[in-house]
């Protein structure tokens, strides 16, 4: 489990990330949606320990992340939005650099490289930026680690690779894992995150499951416009419209749509997901 | 196992580091340390193009070559292999590697300070000494390992490593890679010439400040003073010398460790 605790982080006199306090849980696949320059990927180096906390804390299963104790460090991987090319095979690396990690999987990491259609045997430094994304998302998900922050995961892949990846993430990865994904790409990742968390410079905007946000909000995508419409946007044919769910009928979630949402109305959504 | 060291964990990353580095700069090695070869063909061209017969390389030419291939090798070694720590992308991996603080330390000061200088005179020594044995009039191997003399003792013809003055080289060169070392991973940009300009303003600051006191001091009685308490020092003056360069040398070089182990510890991408 990860603790976050009124945590803030500034780039000198810049302030990033102002009172962010939340709890991330096990056997979840978090979605962290935000704008550009809010912070996802500083929270996503905090909390993997490429960073320091300018103030509060955060606790990996009790650990300071940033004292990168190797015990903590063989739990969890850290994917960056852009990788470095090593100058060997996949498969060299994959075996250099899986020693580390105690319950790397040699046979995983292959199994996941041919669901990607990537060849193992083919230099990291002559692939394309789609490939060696690939690599690195088939050694994170072979690492056998319970901690998994990946940065913009599906950036850079093609279609095909998108659905190996959804399909990859779900069938490879164990039921305590916690798998942190900071996206833009949310069309990508929809039925996979659960829950949503979205961010704010200052605060953390919402935090809550599928169910829950179905539960609070209701997505409508009629034809007739709701005079209590927290957002609407046209589409062919009519609407996709967000508005408390006041009749408890169920509806699929647009997370688009609910970020759009959130951020026009950050106090009343707050608001609805504090009070239950 | 311990989170501080551990002799398995520390095995398995000091073989992967020395993979890494062998990837890195293996060629530049192997390309410096066969300079002998190198420059007896460049030679042999030479004498070939010049119709001057068969051509060899000049003691004198061959003392600089090692000479520079050893400084060459100290200064750029860490800003192409360990300065990549300073890049987000290699250096995240890098930090992310689940081995301790300690270990990565440590592996990467017997890299840089032992294995890259034994390997590039074992190198050098090697090609030398090959051609010494192949070719008649190229001349006695540069290097030899006396280990019956007792100091280093650079010649006309050729250099002794003997017990004591192979430490001396040793010494030499690990000073200078370490200082490197800790430039590599404090500088992001111009990593080789940032510890160059401090160098030269610490020369300058010091000399400066030499000066000063030089000439506010009378130097007489400071001369007859200084050889009257320290006459052992005018009696066995190489001796002094050796221990005063290898003192110097130890200092650089604890110092340098000390930094690049407080670099390590705050690095942040």
């Amino acid at each position: 489990m990860i603790k976050i605790n009124d945590l803030a982080f500034s780039y000198g006199a810049f302030p990033v990330l102002k009172n962010i306090s939340m709890t991330l849980e096990e056997g979840r696949i978090y979605g962290l949606l935000g704008e550009n320059g809010v912070g996802k990927t500083t929270l996503l180096t905090l909390l993997c320990g490429l960073k320091k906390p300018v103030a509060g804390s955060i606790l990996v299963d009790g650990a300071v992340p940033f004292d990168r104790l190797p015990s903590m460090l063989e739990n969890q991987y850290y994917l960056p939005d852009e990788v470095a090319p090593a100058s060997v095979t996949a498969e060299s690396y994959a075996k250099s650099a899986g020693v580390f990690w105690p319950r790397f999987s040699m046979d995983k990491f292959m199994e996941i490289m041919k669901e990607f259609e990537t060849d193992p045997h083919k230099k990291m430094n002559a692939m394309s930026a789609g490939q060696l994304k690939k690599t690195y998302i088939s050694f994170a998900l072979a690492s056998g680690a319970k901690y998994l922050f990946l940065d913009e995961p599906t950036n850079g892949l093609d279609i095909p690779s998108k659905a190996q990846f959804r399909s990859a993430i779900t069938k490879h990865t164990a039921d305590d894992s916690v798998i942190v994904i900071s996206t833009h790409q949310v069309r990508d990742l929809e039925n996979i995150i659960d829950p949503i968390v979205i961010l704010d410079r200052a605060d953390v905007l919402l935090n809550a499951g599928v169910s829950q946000i179905s539960e609070k909000l209701f997505f409508d995508y009629g034809t007739v416009l709701n005079p209590d419409s927290l957002y609407s946007e046209q589409l062919p044919g009519g609407f996709i419209q967000v508005y408390p769910n006041a009749s408890g009928q169920e509806s699929k979630v647009n997370i688009e749509a609910l970020f759009n949402a959130v951020h026009r109305h950050k106090d009343t959504i707050k608001a609805m997901f504090i009070n239950r | 196992m311990s989170n501080t060291f551990d002799i398995k964990r520390f095995g398995k990353y000091f073989l992967w580091d020395l993979k890494q580095q062998k990837s890195n700069y293996g060629l530049n090695m192997l390309i410096v340390g066969c300079l002998p070869i190198i420059m007896y063909v460049i030679c042999l061209f030479i004498g070939l193009i010049s119709f001057q017969g068969h051509v060899v390389p000049p003691v004198g030419l061959r003392h600089a070559l090692f000479w520079g291939g050893l400084l060459g090798i100290t200064m750029f070694f860490s800003a192409k292999t360990y300065g990549r720590i300073t890049d987000k992308r290699y250096g995240s991996s890098w930090l992310m590697l689940p081995a301790s603080r300690l270990e990565k330390f440590l592996s990467m000061i017997l890299i840089a300070a032992v294995v890259v200088p034994i390997a590039y005179m074992l190198l050098f020594a090697l090609s030398d000494g090959l051609l010494s044995l192949v070719v008649p009039d190229y001349g006695q191997a540069l290097m030899t390992f006396n280990i019956n003399d007792v100091l280093f003792q650079g010649t006309d013809d050729h250099i002794e490593f003997t017990l004591r003055g192979f430490p001396l080289v040793w010494l030499a060169a690990a000073q200078n890679i370490m200082v490197f070392l800790l430039g590599a991973l404090c500088f992001k940009k111009g990593k080789v010439g940032m510890i160059i300009l401090i160098s030269v303003g610490l020369s300058m600051l010091s000399s400066t400040i030499m000066s000063v006191v030089a000439m506010n001091l009378d130097v007489e009685t400071f001369l007859s003073s200084f050889i009257g308490r320290f006459q052992s020092f005018m009696e066995y003056p190489t001796l002094w010398a050796n221990l005063l360069i290898s003192a110097s040398s130890f200092f650089w070089i604890i110092a340098s460790g000390v930094g690049i182990w407080f670099r390590l510890k705050t690095i942040k991408h």
